[in-house]
């Protein structure tokens, strides 16, 4: 038989160290998780609850017996508390405190007025187990089933706390031994302490193991918020080693801007990946960094996989990670962005252009007409009627130069959009289209027109491709000079796999020098010829609408000349020509 | 230096504005001699005395250049730019008559050393005034380098 006074000084022993288990839990974990503080208040209570117990018949009895047991149940109450709010699932205790209540005064009675141990213990166990039944119905059944893995063994506990008492009870109940004093009590008092012995040093191990699962399950939480957060970035990121250069971590961002796999940029550095355009970008980034400066958003290029050149805005800093320093860069792709720019750009400057023109070529006829009303008032009296026509010529010239420049003003605005839907038009239909059309000058100057047969056809706004061909037509009948025998060949040359077409005349050529100036908008290579200088720049940018480009040769003044141009998207498959 | 007929090499593609620039010199009887090219080329020829200007007594050096700046072939700008960087020309001093008042034509037809920068007005009256001050000032108060 053992010496429950011995027994209760183990049980006083296990609820000390259980007491510095949890405050040593309490110390690191109270700011992370609810609830804890709750559970050290009940390891003190059982600890103080059991001195108490081990004291009887030194103190007064109903402190020994009443008070004693209250606290442990008071403990067995608020670790319930705790564990509600460790779990997020703080509910009412209202009927707790009121059976606490009525416990009080049961035991009181039976310590007090009517002396009677087995009525206390069956007291202490039932009320044990209402509480630690509400614990174990937490942990198993009221937690999210998500959470139960981590609550689970510790409910065990609790179901064992029921059972243990639940036996107590009926053992009390049926063992004819009677005594009042509890350090005299038989076996069941024993057995019932070495139970709470074993199930407190359970309670201890399991609240220490479910702050654990917890702590593992929110680490795991947080690393897969991490992960997703890494590889959703739209940015490519990479972790690269200072000391040689290895990527050693990149997210699928990376993967979709490089086009390089995960496997084959891990284990490589950017030199291998050939990732960096300019070798001295690359330097200055690292020399930057080795300085301990980092860098934020500045452009660099960088290569694809394929080769493709992307604009990247660059980032990178050190950062250490489980005490190795490694680099974080991270680009983005703003290689649209910069072609949009870059053609906002070209835009803006032609619209410069556009708005400079209007302000001195329109400003000039105006100023004629102006001038010439004037002098027309003062020669009108006179009896100089040829002075008088002479003005009216002036005015009118400038009339009409004023008019046809608005007329290819509106012309070339109305360029860059689909006026009519794209269609297959054959090129031989294209050049007579063009030809028939300037086929007045053709016939006033006899000029020769040789267009070769080509089995060829085009893709995209007829009448803005014929314009192509009329422009340039007009051009060369203009500037045939004095040739004898004015002769334009029209046809088509391939030059490795590029299909370009050209117009070649004998007329007066263009001098080299003129090169740059022959497709702007309003530059007139001579004063005297009609036009306003918007037929080349028109031609250019219809070409450039199809992505192609337009230029001229010329071996110089008298040699006549030759324009080429090409028409991609015209020639392309064509679903695509539509964009033109 | 009076009596002596001034030269003035006026170079202006459009022949209205040519026309007028004549017209008002003859209309205050400023009794010159204005050679009229049409493009900078011809200007340039004419300065250097090349092709059809070779004949010193038809094509005398000016005494004044009157430039406007958008002509065709080679540009009033660079017209101006070839004066002021030849030892021999760069004393001619070069007004330029234009349309334009676009800041930056004026700006780089200073910075090429233009010695005076004139707006053609659109009004009539204005046109003259200007012609008549620009006729006082340079071809009878102004004392020509030569």
């Amino acid at each position: 038989m053992l010496d429950i006074k011995t027994l209760m000084m183990l049980y006083l022993i296990i609820n000390v160290i259980s007491t510095g288990a949890m405050a040593v839990i309490w110390s690191q974990h109270r700011g992370r998780f609810a609830g804890i503080t709750f559970w050290l208040i009940d390891m003190i209570l059982q600890a103080v609850g059991s001195v108490l117990i081990i004291l009887r018949g030194l103190i007064p009895d109903l402190i020994s017996m009443t008070v004693s047991n209250t606290l442990i149940l008071a403990g067995a109450l608020i670790i319930l508390m705790g564990l509600e709010r460790f779990t997020g699932k703080k509910g009412w205790q209202i009927h707790n405190y009121v059976l606490l209540a009525v416990f009080i005064a049961v035991s009181a009675y039976f310590a007090a007025v009517q002396p009677n141990l087995p009525a206390r213990e069956i007291a202490v166990s039932a009320m044990t187990i209402i509480l630690t039944f509400q614990c174990c119905w937490l942990l198993l059944r009221r937690v999210a089933p998500g959470q139960r893995q981590i609550t689970r063994l510790t409910g065990i506990v609790f179901a064992g706390y029921v059972a243990l008492n639940f036996a107590r009870i009926i053992l009390t109940i049926i063992t004819p031994d009677q005594t009042n004093d509890f350090f005299k009590s038989g076996a069941v008092s024993a057995l019932a302490i070495i139970g709470y012995i074993v199930l407190s040093t359970c309670l201890t191990i399991s609240l220490v193991l479910m702050v654990n699962r917890r702590l593992l399950a929110d680490v795991k939480g947080q690393e897969e918020k991490f992960t997703t957060a890494f590889h959703s970035s739209p940015y490519a990121i990479m972790l690269t080693r200072p000391s040689d250069g290895i990527i050693f971590e990149v997210n699928d961002g990376f993967v979709n801007i490089s086009g390089y796999q995960y496997s084959e940029a891990v284990g490589k550095t950017t030199i291998d990946l050939n990732l960096w355009v300019k070798e001295e970008d690359r330097l200055a980034v690292v020399s930057e960094l080795t300085q301990g400066r980092e860098i934020r958003g500045v452009e660099y290029q960088f290569r694809h996989k394929t080769g493709r050149v992307i604009t990247g805005l660059f980032s990178a800093n050190v950062v250490t990670v489980n005490n190795e320093t490694c680099i974080l860069s991270s680009i983005g792709d703003i290689t649209e962005r910069k072609q949009m720019e870059e053609k906002l750009k070209i835009a803006f400057e032609e619209l410069e252009r556009f708005t400079y023109t209007i302000s001195h070529d329109l400003k000039s006829p105006l100023v004629t007409v102006k001038t010439f009303l004037g002098y027309l008032r003062q020669d009108m009296p006179g009896p100089d009627a040829e002075k008088v026509e002479k003005d009216m010529l002036y005015i009118e010239g400038a009339a009409d130069k004023m008019s046809r420049l608005l007329d290819e003003l509106l012309e070339m605005s109305r360029i860059g959009r689909v006026v009519h839907p794209p269609v297959m038009v054959p090129f031989g239909d294209l050049v007579q289209e063009a030809l028939d059309m300037v086929a007045g000058g053709i016939r006033e100057r006899g000029v020769a027109v040789q267009v070769s047969a080509e089995p060829l056809s085009l893709y995209g706004d007829r009448p803005r491709l014929v314009e192509i061909w009329q422009n340039l037509l007009e051009n060369a009948v203009k500037f045939m000079g004095g040739q004898a025998s004015p002769r334009i060949d029209i046809g088509i040359e391939k030059r490795g796999k590029d299909t370009i077409f050209f117009v070649r005349d004998n007329g007066m050529g263009i001098d080299p020098r003129y090169k740059s100036r022959v497709f702007n908008l309003f530059d007139k290579l001579d004063a005297k010829t009609e036009g306003t200088g918007l037929g080349l720049a028109i031609v250019r940018r219809i070409v450039e609408l199809y992505k192609g480009t337009a230029w001229f040769e010329s071996a110089g003044e008298g040699q006549g000349s030759c324009f080429f141009f090409t028409l991609p998207a015209a020639l392309q498959d064509q679903s695509q020509g539509e964009s033109a | 230096m009076k009596g002596k007929p001034i030269i003035i090499l006026l170079v202006e593609d459009d022949p209205a504005h040519a026309e007028i620039v004549i017209r008002n010199f003859k209309d205050f009887n400023l009794a010159n001699r204005i050679m009229h090219v049409e493009d900078g080329q011809a200007a340039l020829d004419y300065l250097y005395r090349k092709g059809e200007f070779s004949n010193v007594q038809e094509s005398p050096r000016p005494h004044i250049v009157l430039l406007d700046l958008r002509l065709p072939r080679v540009d009033g700008l660079e017209v101006l730019k070839q004066i002021k960087s030849d030892r021999d020309l760069h004393s001619i001093p070069v007004v330029i008559l234009t349309t334009s008042e676009a800041e930056i034509d004026r700006v780089k037809a200073y910075d090429c050393h233009a010695n005076s920068y004139l707006v053609k007005p659109v009004d009539f009256i204005r046109f003259v005034e200007l012609m008549k001050a620009f006729g006082y000032y340079w071809l009878a108060w102004n004392e020509s380098p030569c």
